[in-house]
């Protein structure tokens, strides 16, 4: 009895050691640096509001954060839109081939961001695959460079690298829907259009939801895309950060500019909690 | 210099963890490509019995953000440009290399024997290794005529088929000489505000920027690009092998000239592994593999190709460096 | 309008699943399929309601060949087995969804659906969604969903396996009484006899993807047709029978030609006193108290085991004593061609 409350204690214990060191701490930390300041090189340990106000009031960040938003946006629409009929299809498959293709959308899971950032400029190159699709169709007569190194490369280099996240956790949503209720709908007269928009879509949404947050989240804090991809005009705002601490050493204002993306992401993942927990999942009631 | 080790260590408990234990014999380099290159690097650690763990970077910026990280303990040497001495010795981020150590120290060329920038009185604080520029390449079979000013990345005939290094510094300096100002690494406020306009105006004509030498080599063949703000004289190499009638050239303006070299960290943990990796890298073999491989030019022996040293600007330290990269995320910032 | 099924067949891969089914359920009939599990009824049932597509046979209702109308289509609905409410949905809009598929918007709409909820005692939980409700109240929500269509026909697919014994009886006569009321036909899916006796019109007993027998709860008691029969529904005793009418146990009063089986229920069994024809020496080896009625275990001198049923205690017969069991011509029925056993 006592050695079981023991080891209880234990657990928990370390339970919230683990979280304080490795979630709580960090946080604080970055609170903390984004009061300091850097001269010469060297984080200065005086506290000032001086790097918020500078990330408040320059233009440049704000106009980078309002970019990287949209883009964050989008690509979460798009990943939320493509993956929601993939997984409709893969949902309708035979149960042996639907759980292989479901593998096999997880698969890239375990690949290499960089890698597959590479293999999008080899797909969308001046060399690459639709440049000689196209030529090959023909489409056109000379390879074409306005696919790579814009914004829209960024985009679709995005929902290429982050619509499993979409697939897999619509699926998750979809397979939950018992065929009887579904019978159920078609029973009281309802055609498949009417049985998506009114039972599938809300059923599986609370699913579909904790995708589209993986990729906004995702996508919002991403620097690598922008930066192989993105061309002139592919800095965001996780680049701006980078910059300051891998480039400028400015870690302090590294730290504000963090801040900003972190609430942002907080309030995306607070909103998306309470979207996939609809009152019509809760037992407690009128 | 007063340190709050405390939230620090927390950020970087994993790095500390992994990256402070330097096991003995044993040495670390934070460097560019093509200083540790297998041809000296394996006969190295047969010859020393040290191991060499090599983490390489894209630009400067990035090497004294991993130094100062750590203050130093990461590594043990480090390839730093002449200019950068101030910055990292202001961090107390090195040490002086004992020249009891250092027995092929005399086969430095006379220029490379004592350079002011890496003394500390009669201390040595950097052992020359390699020097380079940072050029403009230029596909000789794309453009009909050969470029000889700068001008040629604004040339609206150019448009989306040049690149640029992803790099403040470079870019600004690049800039300054275009613009013809006297030193370009201490430019005024009114300097500045041209070089950024002059650069934001060039992003119009640029197809993309580039992180890194491969990843420059990388961009300019899925973009077809034409002509380059480069990384230094390795690229040339890199682009002539997969087939480009690549020139390099170096501007009327100039072009940026600089001198690497090795420095001893700080925080270096085997010092005896250290002093022996910056003595092979002045054997003449490595000189050697420096000047055929990557198109430097060494420091101990003259150099094949590289008669253009008169018509380098060599690097500096700058005015302010966090006023360079402000700007230079203005720059990138702006939309074009 | 009847519903006719005319040899309705369904296979998976090469397994007949249902297999000659041949049935008229009369318009406004309260229409059990009884049958254990495996049995096809709820098969059965899918194929009525469209949810699946038969491989042999025609559906008919009334003038209407309905075989190939998909479910959405048919003037049937069904309350599913675990009842299948929309879990998104409120009370109201889970019995406003068939509504609002036909087109209806609006006051009437809230009319029919407010009226209907009430008449299924739910008017305090208009706004609770399923989550929040009890098994008992999910049924009826689920039945007021398929009543406010007006369906010709109702499919109910063990509408109340999933209830305790208390609440089972509440909804047993509210079914009942939802049938009486609206003259609607039921067709009722269970594998529990007492409540499709209690509830039905009449019942057809599958056995193994075949129609046993279709008939009234009292013609199955009393004159089942099969030995299936005779043993699905209730307790019985059955004997072999040749073509001179001799059993174990003496010659019966009625021959019939060929090899046939003669039953007699446990509650028909003379004990101690008869003037039967049929009877044997008996020993009692069980006795079970089932408060209104005792069930009696007797063995024969052949070792057969006999059921009695007595009312109340029982006869006052001691475990072990021997005594005479008779089996009165009048109480037995015979299973004509059922062969040797």
């Amino acid at each position: 009895m006592t050695a079981h409350w023991f080891s209880v204690a234990i657990w928990r214990v370390s339970i919230w050691a683990f979280l304080l060191m490795a979630v709580l701490i960090p946080i604080a930390a970055f609170l903390v640096y984004g009061f300091f300041g850097v001269e010469g090189g060297s984080i200065v340990h005086a506290l000032s509001l001086d790097n918020y106000v500078e990330v408040a009031s320059d233009p440049v960040y704000r106009k980078v954060l309002g970019k990287t938003l949209r883009i964050a946006v989008e690509v979460s629409i798009l990943c939320f839109v493509t993956g929601y009929i993939v997984a409709v299809f893969i949902n309708r498959q035979r149960p042996a081939l639907k759980y292989t293709l479901i593998f096999a959308v997880a698969i890239p899971l375990m690949m290499s961001y960089v890698i597959k950032i590479y293999s999008m400029r080899g797909l969308l190159g001046h060399t690459g695959f639709l440049n000689q699709f196209l030529i090959w169709i023909g489409l056109i007569d000379e390879p074409l460079s306005v696919f790579l190194f814009n914004l829209t490369a960024v985009r679709m280099t995005l929902v290429f690298a982050l619509v499993p996240f979409s697939i897999l956790t619509t699926f998750v949503g979809l397979e939950r829907i018992p065929d009887a209720t579904i019978n159920a709908a078609r029973d009281l007269g309802a055609g498949p259009i009417r049985i998506f928009w009114t039972i599938v879509l809300p059923l599986s949404f609370p699913s579909a939801v904790v995708g589209v947050m993986f990729t906004f989240v995702l996508s919002v804090g991403d620097f690598l895309a922008p930066e192989l991809v993105g061309g002139v005009n592919g800095l965001t705002y996780g680049r701006l950060i980078f910059s300051q601490f891998g480039i400028a050493f400015n870690w302090p204002l590294g730290a504000a500019l963090s801040l900003v993306l972190m609430v942002l992401s907080f309030a995306v993942i607070a909103v998306a909690g309470k979207l996939s927990n609809p009152r019509w999942l809760r037992r407690e009631g009128p | 210099m007063p340190k709050l080790k405390f939230p620090m260590m927390a950020v970087c408990l994993a790095t500390f963890a992994i990256g402070s234990t330097a096991s003995a014999q044993e040495v670390r380099l934070l460097a560019f490509e093509g200083y540790a290159d297998d041809a000296w690097r394996v006969p190295f650690e047969e010859a020393s019995g040290c191991k060499v763990a090599v983490s390489y970077v894209g630009g400067v910026d990035e090497m004294f953000a991993k130094m100062a990280g750590s203050d130093g303990t990461d590594f043990d040497l480090v390839s730093i440009d002449t200019s950068l001495y101030p910055r990292y010795a202001e961090a107390g981020l090195l040490q002086a290399f004992d020249d009891q150590k250092l027995s092929n120290i005399n086969n430095l060329l006379p220029a490379f024997q004592e350079v002011a920038a890496v003394q500390d009185g009669e201390k040595r604080l950097g052992i020359p290794i390699a020097w380079g520029s940072q050029g403009l390449i230029y596909d000789a079979d794309e453009l009909s005529d050969a470029p000889t000013s700068w001008g040629a990345m604004w040339d609206p005939e150019n448009a989306q088929r040049v690149i640029a290094l992803d790099d403040s510094n470079n870019n600004i300096v690049m800039a300054a000489l275009y613009l013809g100002f006297d030193d370009p690494f201490d430019l005024t406020d009114e300097q500045m505000v041209q070089v950024r306009d002059k650069l934001i105006d060039l992003k119009g004509n640029l197809l993309s920027y580039y992180a890194g030498f491969e990843d420059g080599v990388a961009v300019w063949e899925s973009g077809a690009a034409t002509m380059m703000l480069s990384m230094g004289e390795p690229q040339l190499g890199q682009l002539r092998e997969r087939g480009y009638n690549a020139v390099y050239s170096i501007p009327k303006e100039g072009a940026v000239g600089w001198l690497d070299t090795w420095a001893l960290s700080a925080g270096a943990g085997d010092l005896d592994c250290a002093h022996a990796w910056a003595d092979y890298s002045l054997r003449p073999e490595v000189g050697e593999v420096l000047n055929s491989k990557y198109g430097y030019g060494p420091t101990t022996m003259e150099a094949e190709g590289l008669d253009y040293a008169d018509n380098l600007v060599w690097l500096k330290p700058v005015e302010d460096m966090d006023a360079r990269v402000r700007l230079w995320n203005e720059v990138k910032a702006a939309t074009k | 309008m009847d519903l006719i099924l005319d040899e309705l067949g369904k296979c998976y891969g090469s397994t007949w699943v249902l297999k000659q089914i041949n049935l008229t359920i009369g318009s406004g009939a309260f229409f059990s399929l009884l049958g254990a599990s495996g049995s096809g009824k709820t098969t059965l049932l899918k194929a009525i309601a469209g949810i699946e597509m038969p491989d042999q046979g025609r559906i008919v209702h009334g003038e209407t060949d309905i075989t190939s109308h998909p479910m959405e289509k048919r003037p049937f609905n069904t309350v599913f087995q675990g009842y299948a409410l929309f879990p998104h949905m409120t009370v109201f809009d889970n019995v406003a969804f068939g509504l609002r598929v036909k087109g209806q918007r609006g006051g009437v709409l809230k009319k029919s659906v407010t009226e209907m909820i009430d008449r299924v005692g739910l008017s305090d939980r208009i706004h609770a969604f399923p989550a929040q409700l009890s098994g008992g109240q999910k049924q009826r929500v689920a039945i007021a969903r398929v009543l406010v269509c007006e369906p010709r026909v109702i499919l109910l697919d063990e509408p109340l396996s999933a209830l305790d014994a208390v609440l089972r009886g509440q909804m047993q006569r509210f079914l009942k009484e939802l049938h009486r009321d609206l003259g609607l036909t039921f067709v009722f899916v269970t594998h529990d006899q007492d409540e499709a006796i209690s509830l039905s019109d009449r019942i057809c007993i599958l056995n193994q993807g075949r129609i046993e027998q279709v008939d009234t709860p009292d013609a199955l008691y009393h004159a089942p047709r099969t030995t299936f029969v005779a043993e699905f529904i209730g307790l019985n005793n059955l004997f072999q029978m040749d073509d001179n009418g001799d059993t174990e146990f003496g010659r019966a009063a009625t021959p019939h030609s060929g090899s046939n089986v003669l039953t007699i229920r446990p509650e028909s069994v003379q004990v101690g006193e008869t003037h039967a024809r049929l009877k044997s020496r008996a020993v009692l080896t069980d006795r079970r108290f089932h408060g209104d009625n005792t069930l009696l275990t007797f063995r024969t001198a052949t070792g057969r085991e006999i059921l009695v049923r007595r009312p109340g205690r029982g006869d006052t017969i001691e475990l072990g004593e021997e005594t005479i069991l008779g089996f009165p011509d009048c109480d037995c029925t015979v299973i004509p061609g059922a062969g040797p056993r």
